[in-house]
């Protein structure tokens, strides 16, 4: 494929986004890059009649202002529960990554990744949203990683190092940063911080090497949360989703031995499980825009417009995970979506 | 799975220039024969002669899709002016931005295929740019045509932006001297089998077919659906269904065999066949 030109052989700038320290920071990452400057991400990422399996070949990187909008009540897909207000951020759209099962395929039209630069808005956005909120007593855990990967790009964007400084002076919130990377080194030197959850999505070997192109293997990624656990950092684990291949049992079954039997129970915050769900629109244009996936063949349940496994296979799944949990986890540390 | 339907479905790519001294290089390089008045073919490659201007362009690009609506891929040549005497004359451009100076729009090609060229922002102008400070209005735009927004907006309608393409050379410095045809045509010439190779790329496609199960497999889900009569969508979903065990690596042919020798009688029957037979074939 030396036809193709590399990922990130083209970087779209916004006008008003080109001063920003954290696009200065990107830009001097990708010193052979064709800078293409445009007026609104928006003309490159929502052009009509993109492929999103092709830029998925060749993804090139957008650096924007984002205008308004900075914070996001939770998806009901997650696995919160009553006891933390959640609410995302989107920093970022899009993943470095090409999994099969990841709803960005339906919920964007391109595969180009957008990296929101202006930090500093976003700062004052979540200071003012926590100084205005009435139940106070209540905590609030912000996903900054929610639609993206955004501990996979911190080698050349730094936005989780200074999420987590910004943290350090500025109380009331909870940070959760969720990837499958296995890139805690970018973060290493920063001493651990107990209001930062770092949570690595896992998944067999097996299922990782068919549905989860690009991620590093998870033996890497165990060895990664085994490092952030080791320098004190609070990890959640997400067997999330849990997708039911020949011999699932099994490896799920190993998977949860091979962390488990290693991995220093203090520094684990929780362990959630979820079955493959998505919205049904995204399904949709997720089934037309890839259609080699597998996973858009299955029979799955179209309810209430959530597509996912029927309530009889979702126990099933979340029955089997969590007696396997058990065996290592208590109870009110695992969150199951069911 | 392979990730490039390489040569799989061999689709013409359509060949946009404005004037015959742009395309005759490019027919006579391409070996292409002459198929009706300001048209090219061969096997690989269909080239039109729009005409000089963004609306010439626009409507015979349009043209070219409706009577056949099947490219790979399209690619608007030629020249275009630069307002810089440093660009060299004769140097190849792949644009990467198109500005419609009329509109103050911009176009984006995406640009997913490599190529040798360096590449530039373009400004599109309804009239001949003799003036050097027109240039300012979009000075990150640094070469001018004539056709390119034009042949994008038209291609765009039928194309993904990364089957769209436009390269141009750079042929004067917006003087209002003439070249010479035989200028022109030299310069085309000497940069024929760059050109090429780009053609060659952008002949692939990069977006993958939908799968399909083997045609012995397919015959019998289609003879299942016919004698068990199952309904459209039950039809739609075996097949659907089917794809998917296909793409699991799933051996079915067992399961596909032993279905075969079902003879449901009633609808009871065959509704519980059909389940059965998809939850054998999504296992």
């Amino acid at each position: 494929m030396n036809w193709l030109n590399k990922p990130f052989s083209h970087i779209y700038i916004e006008h008003g986004a080109k001063d920003y320290p954290t696009t200065i920071r990107i830009i001097e990452s990708f010193p052979r890059a064709e800078i293409i400057f445009i007026n609104n991400y928006k003309e490159v990422f929502n052009r009509r009649n993109q492929s999103f399996a092709a830029q998925k070949l060749s993804q090139k990187l957008i650096l924007a202002k984002k205008k308004s909008d900075y914070i996001y009540d939770g998806s009901h897909f997650v696995q919160e529960g009553d006891e933390v207000d959640y609410f995302y951020t989107a920093l970022m759209l899009n993943c470095l990554y090409d999994c099969s099962y990841c709803y960005l395929q339906g919920m964007f039209s391109s595969a180009n990744l957008v990296q929101f630069v202006n930090l500093e808005d976003y700062f004052s956005s979540i200071t003012d949203f926590i100084s205005k909120r009435e139940n106070k007593q209540k905590p609030v855990l912000l996903s900054i990683s929610h639609d993206c990967d955004l501990l996979a790009f911190e080698k050349v964007s730094g936005v989780c190092r200074e999420w987590i400084r910004f943290l350090e002076d500025h109380s009331g919130f909870d940070i959760e940063i969720r990837t499958k990377s296995a890139n805690f080194s970018a973060i290493q030197d920063l001493p651990p911080n107990d209001r930062v959850l770092l949570a690595w999505t896992l998944s067999p070997h097996a299922v990782g090497k068919s549905y989860e192109k690009g991620a590093p293997v998870t033996r890497r990624r165990i060895e990664d949360a085994l490092m952030a656990a080791s320098h004190g950092w609070g990890i959640r684990l997400c067997f999330d989703p849990v997708i039911p291949v020949e011999g699932w049992r099994e490896g799920y079954s190993d998977l949860i031995n091979e962390i488990f039997c290693k991995f220093p129970m203090e520094q684990l915050r929780d362990v959630t499980v979820g079955t493959f769900r998505m919205n049904g629109d995204y399904f949709r244009r997720m089934a037309q825009a890839r259609p080699t996936e597998e996973l858009v063949y299955r029979d799955f349940e179209h309810k209430n417009g959530v597509v996912s496994h029927t309530c009889d296979e979702r126990l099933e799944i979340n029955d089997f995970m969590t007696q396997q949990l058990l065996n290592y986890v208590p109870e009110d540390k695992i969150r199951t979506w069911s | 799975m392979g990730v490039l339907s390489e040569f799989k479905k061999k689709r013409p790519v359509l060949l946009v220039a404005a004037l015959p001294v742009e395309a005759r290089p490019l027919a006579s390089a391409l070996n292409l024969k002459f198929y009706s008045h300001g048209e090219y073919r061969n096997d690989k490659f269909t080239l039109i002669i729009t005409g000089v201007g963004r609306i010439a362009s626009a409507i015979s690009t349009t043209k070219a899709f409706c009577l056949n609506g099947d490219y790979e891929s399209a690619l608007n040549f030629g020249l275009c002016g630069s307002g810089d005497s440093k660009h060299e004359i004769g140097e190849m451009r792949y644009v990467n931005r198109i500005r419609e100076m009329c509109t103050g729009r911009d176009f984006f090609p995406d640009p997913l295929i490599s190529h040798q060229w360096k590449e530039s922002a373009i400004q599109c102008h309804d009239l001949p740019v003799q003036d050097r400070k027109v240039m300012n209005f979009d000075p990150l735009a640094e070469v001018v045509d004539m056709e390119s927004a034009g042949f994008f907006q038209a291609a765009a309608h039928f194309l993904p932006p990364h089957s769209i393409h436009c390269i141009k050379i750079v042929s004067d410095y917006l003087n209002v001297s003439k070249q010479s045809i035989k200028v022109i045509e030299d310069l085309i010439h000497l940069r024929i089998s760059e050109i090429s190779i780009f053609l060659e790329r952008i002949c692939r496609s990069v977006i993958i077919s939908p799968p399909k199960i083997p045609a012995n497999f397919q015959e019998s889900v289609d003879a299942i659906s016919k004698s068990w009569r199952l309904t459209k969508t039950q039809a739609h979903k075996l097949n659907r269904t089917a794809i998917g065990a296909h793409l699991r690596g799933a051996d079915f042919g067992l399961i596909i065999d032993n279905s075969e020798q079902v003879q449901p009688t009633s609808k009871t029957d065959r509704n519980i066949a059909f389940r059965n037979l998809c939850r054998e074939l999504a296992q």
